[in-house]
């Protein structure tokens, strides 16, 4: 019996999709429609596996300063200004004070968007979203992202609302910040979409392992995310 | 019964109200634990069970209050709710404190709380100085069992999420791995969020648990592998533009267990007289084996047909696709991989 992966409801509006089996070289391929190509050229994250199930993942490494890149110019369908979505799953370690991202194009007060962790003093391991407009951002944090276990993390962005929520594990998160949650200004070709560091690909670096990291161009429903932690989190 | 008559004459009528109205009078011969649920008086292991009766506390801090026995096992009474001390607090019933077990059954009013012995479904009350966690659950009213005799029989689940009604984890179910009978503490798989002080849970024989719950047992994750297993028509692709050296297009170098790749397609579309190249298909089938090769084939020239196909099979340990060219220019090819995932 196989299912068509544009037939499952989850995998409407995906736009990016990597997950990650190449197991070797120095590009990954995205499965989604668009066919994205992430280069690790010149800073590769190594091939690993998870021990139990051997699934294919990277291992971005402490200190190592690794990352993916896809060209701006091939990233301009993730150059959001509707509703979106963004989801990996991620075994972090932190660093104090820097916070460790997950994907981005663009983190400054310009354009685009950015989706990462942060050991936070007072509020402890954070996921935060953030989104960019011209001199200003919007940008939220939801607690209870620890360290030492695979975890499946993300966002919804509600363009119409303007609202935001966090998950864990499938599930819906307290997300904190001040409402309106704005629509970030589209980049254009000139910002990369960066998976592992912020956008000047010199800090704040993701550290440790990384599996299939995601974006859909629509607002996945609290139902979509339990059924992503349902079909995949028997391989961790 | 144990009712004392010091300092009574026989014929006085406080006798006969005293047996009337008492179970038994003691001391304690030890500490209860920490949480104010247990008086531990050894002497009650030469007395009937004294279960769903009340006990109250002569002496000490908790002096006066009344609690209803849960239950009564060898020398330990437990009971539902801790004792507690002025300042509210848990209170724990020391070594030569004074109680009494009284001769009486509720009637009337509001129900008595659910009686814990071992039943096929329990009623669970988190202590509310339980510390909050996914894995660790205090429920003093479901002390003084045995130890471990929940273990790997017994689920929980969380029935009431006290402070966030309806949030996770209510409703989730966890197959209890280790049951600690002086505290009344169960170690459960995790849940996907904390269980915390005042939560509401049931505890639950495995006999019970139907089809139609939300069951994380071994069974049905099992089961779950099983469905997450069928496969996906996926397919990836990208441009390769030639050299002479030989280079990847698709590869899969270390699937996590059989998949099923089902083609290999590339345009020639870009090819002119002179130009030649190579593609080749590669397995491993072994897992400390190298990729192999298992077929190649050379196109030269303008192409009639420029969509070329190349069969894909199914395979354990890696399949990489190549393409090199070995005469002519470099051009870029446009391929795709369909394969069930």
């Amino acid at each position: 019996m196989t299912i068509g992966y544009d037939s499952l409801d989850v995998n409407e509006d995906i736009l990016l999709d990597l997950l990650f089996d190449e197991g070797t070289g120095v590009l990954a391929h995205d499965v989604a429609k668009p066919h994205h190509i992430a280069s690790l050229a010149g800073h590769a994250p190594a091939w690993d596996k998870i021990v139990g199930s051997g699934l294919g993942i990277l291992k971005f490494g402490s200190g190592l300063h690794t990352f993916l890149e896809i060209p701006g110019a091939d990233t301009l369908d993730l150059d959001f200004i509707g509703d979106f979505s963004l989801a990996a799953w991620v075994n972090p370690v932190y660093t104090p004070t820097i916070p460790p991202m997950i994907m981005c194009r663009n983190t400054t007060d310009l354009c685009g968007w950015s989706l990462f962790l942060y050991d936070n003093p007072t509020h402890g391991p954070i996921l935060s979203f953030r989104t960019n407009q011209a001199g200003s951002h919007c940008e939220c944090w939801a607690a209870n992202f620890p360290t030492g276990a695979m975890q499946l993390v993300g966002c919804s962005y509600d363009s119409v609302a303007q609202t935001v929520t966090c998950y864990r594990n499938g599930l819906p998160l307290i997300t904190n910040y001040t409402p309106p949650f704005l629509v970030p200004v589209a980049c254009g070709a000139g910002n990369k979409l960066l998976i592992g560091c912020q956008e000047d690909e010199l800090s704040c670096w993701f550290e440790e392992e990384m599996w299939r990291p995601r974006a859909w161009g629509r607002k996945l429903s609290d139902n979509d995310w339990r059924f992503i932690w349902d079909s995949e989190r028997h391989w961790f | 019964m144990l009712v004392p008559n010091s300092g009574l004459r026989i014929d006085s009528p406080s006798w006969p109200l005293l047996q009337a109205h008492l179970s038994y009078w003691g001391i304690t011969s030890g500490a209860g634990n920490v949480l104010g649920t247990t008086i531990a008086c050894a002497n009650l292991a030469n007395e009937p069970n004294y279960t769903g009766l009340p006990v109250k506390i002569l002496s000490g801090n908790a002096s006066g209050q009344v609690r209803l026995i849960s239950s009564d096992i060898a020398g330990v009474i437990t009971v539902a709710d801790p004792f507690t001390n002025a300042a509210g607090a848990a209170c724990q019933i020391t070594a030569s404190t004074r109680f009494c077990i009284l001769s009486q059954v509720s009637g009337g009013g509001s129900p008595s709380p659910p009686s814990p012995s071992i039943g096929l479904w329990m009623f669970g009350e988190c202590d509310p100085g339980m510390a909050a966690s996914t894995v660790t659950l205090v429920m003093p009213n479901l002390a003084g069992f045995p130890n471990d005799i929940f273990n790997n029989e017994f689920y929980v689940q969380v029935i009431h999420n006290n402070n966030a009604p309806g949030v996770a984890p209510e409703g989730e179910i966890r197959k209890v791995t280790d049951y600690v009978g002086a505290t009344g503490t169960f170690t459960t798989d995790a849940f996907t969020a904390n269980v915390e002080a005042n939560d509401l849970v049931c505890v639950i024989h495995e006999s019970l648990i139907t089809p139609g719950l939300e069951i994380i047992s071994d069974v049905v994750s099992d089961i779950f592998d099983l469905v997450n297993a069928i496969l996906v028509t996926t397919e990836t692709g990208g441009t390769r533009t030639t050299t002479a050296a030989e280079q990847d297009m698709y590869i899969n170098n270390a699937p996590a267990g059989v998949y099923k790749p089902l083609v290999l397609k590339i345009s020639t579309t870009n090819m002119i007289a002179g130009d030649s190249i190579v593609i080749r298909i590669y397995e491993r089938i072994s897992s400390t084996g190298a990729l192999e090769l298992q077929s190649e084939k050379q196109f030269d020239g303008v192409q009639n047909e420029v969509l070329k196909k190349i069969i894909l099979y199914p395979n354990r340990h890696g399949v990489e696709t190549t393409i090199q060219r070995v005469a002519g220019g470099d051009r870029a090819y446009i391929w795709e991989a369909v394969f069930d995932l």
